[in-house]
């Protein structure tokens, strides 16, 4: 940071006039544009086009026809919505605490190691697995996690433990699903957070120090708060991102057994392409962007209160 | 020495003792976190009886390129470099769209700008997998279906790479820009000269996080692209493992093997920007 | 060769064909009318066709070489491209065509099994067959004459829709158990010979699997299917899944209960590798550790081995009785769409499916399947591993697979369920009334 320079700069800069104003709105509008241009093309005609398609009785090889509301109204006997939805945010609560935590410990870890050659090497080796394809991935992790062949659980056997059917069975389907999401995108927590920690400015923990602050205060009252932005980023990617896995009980335990493992997103991908029920699919996907519109929501709200921007 | 360490170095007050600990933990999480990699590209190399052995075989010691050369048997060489040139325009194209929408959202003020940033959040709560229709259509009616652009130009819109350039440039004095201007600087200069330098780091891992996203993906590929020669890596790979079981799982694995490499290097190279802060125009102690 | 199971290669062949299907009707949604969009997007030119397969890339070039040979015949060229997708669930193979057919890719024909016949054919998207079939009366006679009657019999039974004739199969399926015969000697235990009961087979699967880091049977994954793993030991129980007309499931009865009851006992005393995860039968096979599975011919495609170590070891046994006899068998043909652009071509590319020498060379290697014309099965039998003549002798005994329009989805039900009760998470009784009512529920729905 240019804290240094800085100090000096802000003796001399001026602030904004009331022209600017103007011509900030059509700069942002020119800046905006391709964004703006993909964004509607991309993201909002589809959004459209799937509350069209909720309207409609459709299994996709034949015309559509216009039912009304007939799908909304099947919601209410849906048997496999409640549990669903319960696995989902099962999931996605593990997940985030868990990218939280983990992301920020292994930030930390990382960024407090002074041997260079230790820390090139935990961060290639953390975030490799995040740069691999999710189907193969999946593929990898159904061999490794076969009961009858697979190594994990042939190496915890030998440690005496005995290890479930990580992929059917009932209670240990979805655990063994966070594990595989942990271990393939922790990656991303880890360097949100290494950015984060970047760009604490080192006066602040110096001015700190002298005033005598202890290691752990310091990191609670400048550290922790001065993440905050990152720690709202990688809990709501991990949120959202978490909420629509798809590919991990699509490839690795196919929702099972029956619909222990069923994320939401495997549920309307289902309905859609399964059941040829692609009215209902739109749906159901639309309770799922309004259930995650609420949470970006609140999720706004907490962040007002939360998240502390450093502003010069 | 990046001023970053010598925060949470001091903060954590870490002693000598503790620190040893510390990276002989780092060398075995790191090792535990490559392991599954380790084991596919060794199987790789195993003949088909030993690659689901019990116990795993780690070493081959029956070592054969004969999953290699089923995989090179089908064009996976053509899909690797289309792979690498559509992640290479997206991430490019994509930058350059995040951190222009970025610097409108963080330092311009404009009416609207609030309600127009929360909508582009929403975009993140959109599910992939049954837009898939009406995108279809979409990219149908701009008769991209089945060329390679079909996979650049809707992946240039990426919501998550502008909120964190946000996010960063936030961070940024302003007087900066203020300096800028008086000296006659219009906004893209600025952008070009104050803001893209001192966002190394999160211009970085935007490339990182989108760059990953596209090399992987296979969802999107697999539903614009029809023809052999123009799929992406992952889709060939996939193609492969169609077969129920009895697939060629080691070709599968020379595959993922292979892709994992340039990944690697290219984030290897990316770490420099990323965390060691070149390209600052900070104070170094 | 392809080397799909046949639960995937279904419905691999389902979607192919629903992809197919919707380039008429969904495009008549979206731009003027389906015969003008159709006309408009499929083929260029008479000589030309364009046809789905759900081959690997792997197959890619060896079906196009096969296929060379109808060209040099007719002139007509093929162009192929692969329906496959991985995800290991056919499912997400109709997901990718069938969206990318939404859009209007051209399509002539596709491979399409039982599972997806009356989906297509209910729903009026296919031509009838029947005058073509008059034009060709000799060859077409000597064609029929050729199968199984007891097969085309129940295969026109479910092909009948307003009486009309809409698939021409070229190709089938049937299960038999797959075997190692040295292990069966290494541990002085008979060769299954045609009437072995469930306990002979019970004794070599614990027997074989006594051995450690060996099972006795293998049970499919990550889920097991109902062509594999349900149908064959419910039928050789004297139990049903389906009625005859296939109108309801009717799993809830003692023989089925006490089938899943069977293979969930295999689990238990570990004689089968438990589902979940992956377990390669194939290789485990060609290893040397794993006594049998079962399976139609697309083995002889996946175990990684010579033809002739294959044929030298592992042989082909019917499936073990337990008071009744019987098998499912499943079906494919190339349907005719109204949206087809070169009909006549495509008709001679039909014929050439079931031409003689196609079947007795090709057809195995095509679509992992036995030719279908009974002359020519004897002959490409003899090329596969002793005991592939069982696939011919099986036929009288064989009940279809599930063919409704929902099938996949029913299909689906039965795997999963299947999956519960071999993993314990429900009992078997408790399982086969689960599986009844949500097939029963799934195929009350409106597709």
């Amino acid at each position: 940071m240019t804290y240094g320079e800085n100090k000096v700069l802000v003796t001399a800069g001026k602030r904004a006039t009331a022209p600017r104003a103007r011509c900030d709105r059509v700069a942002a509008y020119l800046l905006l544009s391709p964004a703006l241009a993909l964004y509607i093309a991309f993201i909002g005609i589809p959004l459209a086009g799937i509350v069209v398609i909720s309207l409609l009785q459709w299994n996709l090889i034949s015309p559509p026809h216009y039912v009304g509301l007939a799908n909304y109204r099947t919601l209410a006997h849906d048997s496999q919505l409640g549990q669903t939805l319960w696995n989902t945010l099962l999931f996605d609560i593990m997940t985030t605490a868990l990218h939280v935590v983990i992301g920020l410990a292994l930030a930390v870890a990382v960024t407090a190691i002074r041997s260079r050659a230790i820390r090139y090497w935990a961060r290639t080796a953390i975030v490799t697995p995040f740069l691999m394809s999710a189907g193969v991935v999946a593929l990898m992790w159904s061999y490794l996690m076969a009961d009858s062949t697979g190594p994990l659980n042939y190496y915890l056997r030998r440690t005496g433990l005995h290890p479930p059917n990580w992929l059917a069975s009932s209670t240990w389907s979805l655990p063994a699903l966070v594990i595989i999401d942990m271990w393939a995108t922790i990656g991303f927590a880890f360097i949100v957070y290494l950015v984060g920690l970047q760009a604490i400015p080192a006066d602040l923990h110096e001015a700190a120090a002298i005033d005598g602050a202890g290691a752990w205060q310091r990191f609670r009252k400048i550290t922790l708060p001065l993440l905050s932005p990152a720690t709202f980023l990688v809990a709501a990617a991990g949120f959202i991102g978490a909420f629509e896995i798809f590919t991990w009980p699509l490839i690795d335990t196919n929702g099972g057994p029956g619909i222990a493992s069923q994320t939401i997103l495997l549920y309307i991908y289902r309905e859609a392409f399964q059941n040829y029920q692609f009215g209902y699919s739109a749906v159901v996907s639309l309770v799922n962007v309004a259930i995650l519109v609420s949470f970006v929501a609140v999720a706004g709200v907490l962040a007002r209160r939360w998240v502390h921007y450093e502003r010069v | 020495m990046s001023v970053s360490n010598l925060v949470v170095r001091s903060s954590l007050a870490v002693r000598s003792r503790g620190r040893y600990l510390l990276g002989a933990f780092l060398i075995l999480a790191g090792f535990l976190m490559l392991l599954p990699v380790i084991w596919v590209v060794l199987q790789s190399f195993e003949v088909p009886a030993d690659q689901s052995a019990v116990p795993p075989v780690w070493f081959p010691h029956r070592f054969t390129l004969g999953s290699y050369r089923t995989l090179f048997a089908t064009p996976f060489l053509v899909d690797m470099l289309n792979s690498v040139a559509i992640t290479a325009a997206v991430i490019g194209g994509a930058a350059v769209v995040s951190v222009l929408a970025a610097y409108a959202f963080a330092r311009l003020e404009f009416r609207g700008r609030e309600l127009l940033f929360t909508l582009f959040l929403a975009a993140l709560t959109l599910p992939s997998q049954v837009a898939a229709v009406p995108e279809f259509v979409v990219v149908k009616y701009l008769k991209l279906l089945d060329t390679r652009a079909s996979l650049v130009i809707p992946a240039l819109i990426q919501v998550l790479a502008i909120f964190l350039l946000r996010q960063h440039i936030r961070t940024i004095p302003r007087d900066l820009d203020d300096a800028a201007r008086i000296d006659g600087a219009g906004h893209l200069r600025i952008i070009r000269h104050i803001i893209v330098p001192m966002s190394w780091p999160a211009i970085s891992a935007v490339m990182v996080i989108t760059g990953q996203y596209i090399w992987n993906d296979f969802f999107w590929p697999n539903l614009f692209i029809t023809t052999q020669d123009k799929m992406t890596a992952p889709l060939a790979l996939y193609n492969l493992e169609s077969v129920s079981g009895g697939g060629p799982i080691g070709a599968v694995f020379a595959g993922l093997s292979l892709l994992c490499i340039p990944c690697v290097i290219a984030f290897v190279f990316l770490q420099r920007r990323l965390m060691e802060g070149i390209g600052y125009r900070g104070i170094s102690r | 060769m392809n080397a799909l199971s046949r639960r995937r290669f279904l419905s691999a062949s389902a979607k192919t064909a629903a992809a197919a299907a919707i380039a008429g009707p969904v495009i008549a949604g979206c731009s003027t009318s389906s015969s003008s969009g159709a006309s408009s997007v499929t083929s260029k030119g008479d000589d030309v066709l364009t046809l789905g397969f759900p081959g690997t890339p792997k197959t890619f070039t060896s079906t196009q070489k096969l296929l060379s040979k109808f060209t040099k015949q007719t002139g007509i060229t093929v162009n192929f491209f692969t329906t496959n997708t991985s995800s290991n669930t056919w499912v997400s193979v109709f997901q990718e065509i069938s969206t990318r057919l939404a859009g209007g890719q051209p399509m002539d024909s596709a491979n399409i099994a039982t599972e997806g016949m009356l989906l297509f054919a209910k729903q009026g998207l296919l031509e009838p067959l029947d005058d073509y079939i008059a034009k060709d009366q000799a060859f077409m006679t000597s064609f029929y004459n050729d199968i199984d009657q007891q097969m085309l019999a129940a295969f026109r039974q479910l092909d009948n829709v307003d009486g009309k004739t809409y698939f021409v199969p070229y190709v089938y399926n049937v299960m038999s158990m797959w075997y190692n015969p040295s292990l069966f000697k290494a541990h002085n235990l008979p060769a299954p010979a045609p009437g072995w009961t469930w306990d002979d087979f019970e004794r070599a699967a614990t027997t074989i699997a006594s051995a450690p880091n060996r099972y006795g049977y293998a049970i499919s994954t990550p889920v097991p299917g109902p062509f594999i793993d349900v149908y064959p030991w419910v039928l050789t129980n004297g139990g049903q899944i389906m009625n005859t007309a296939q109108t309801q499931c009717v799993s809830d009865n003692a023989a089925a209960i006490e089938a899943a009851a069977f293979v969930r006992n295999l689990v238990v005393k570990q004689a089968a590798n438990p589902p979940g995860g992956t377990y390669n039968q194939f290789t485990a096979m060609a290893a040397g550790n794993l006594g049998m599975f079962g399976g139609g011919v697309w083995p002889n495609n996946s175990i990684p081995l010579t033809q002739s170590q294959i044929n030298s070891q592992v042989a082909i046994a019917p499936w073990p009785k337990h008071g009744a006899d019987g098998t499912p068998v499943g079906l494919a043909a190339f349907p005719m769409f109204k949206s087809t652009a070169n009909k006549k071509a495509l008709w001679e590319f039909i014929k050439f499916s079931v031409s003689p020498d196609f079947q007795a060379a090709d057809v195995g290697i095509f679509s992992g399947g036995m030719p279908i014309r009974k002359s020519s099965a004897t002959t490409y039998a003899a090329t596969l591993p002793p005991g592939t003549d069982n696939f011919i002798s099986e036929l009288p005994n064989s009940t279809m697979i599930v063919g409704v329009p929902n099938g996949s989805a029913v299909e689906n039900q039965m795997s999963t369920v299947w999956e519960q009760i071999l993993t314990g998470a429900v009992s078997p009784a408790a399982g086969m009334k689960a599986m009844q009512d949500s097939c029963n529920q799934l195929m009350t729905q409106k597709v």
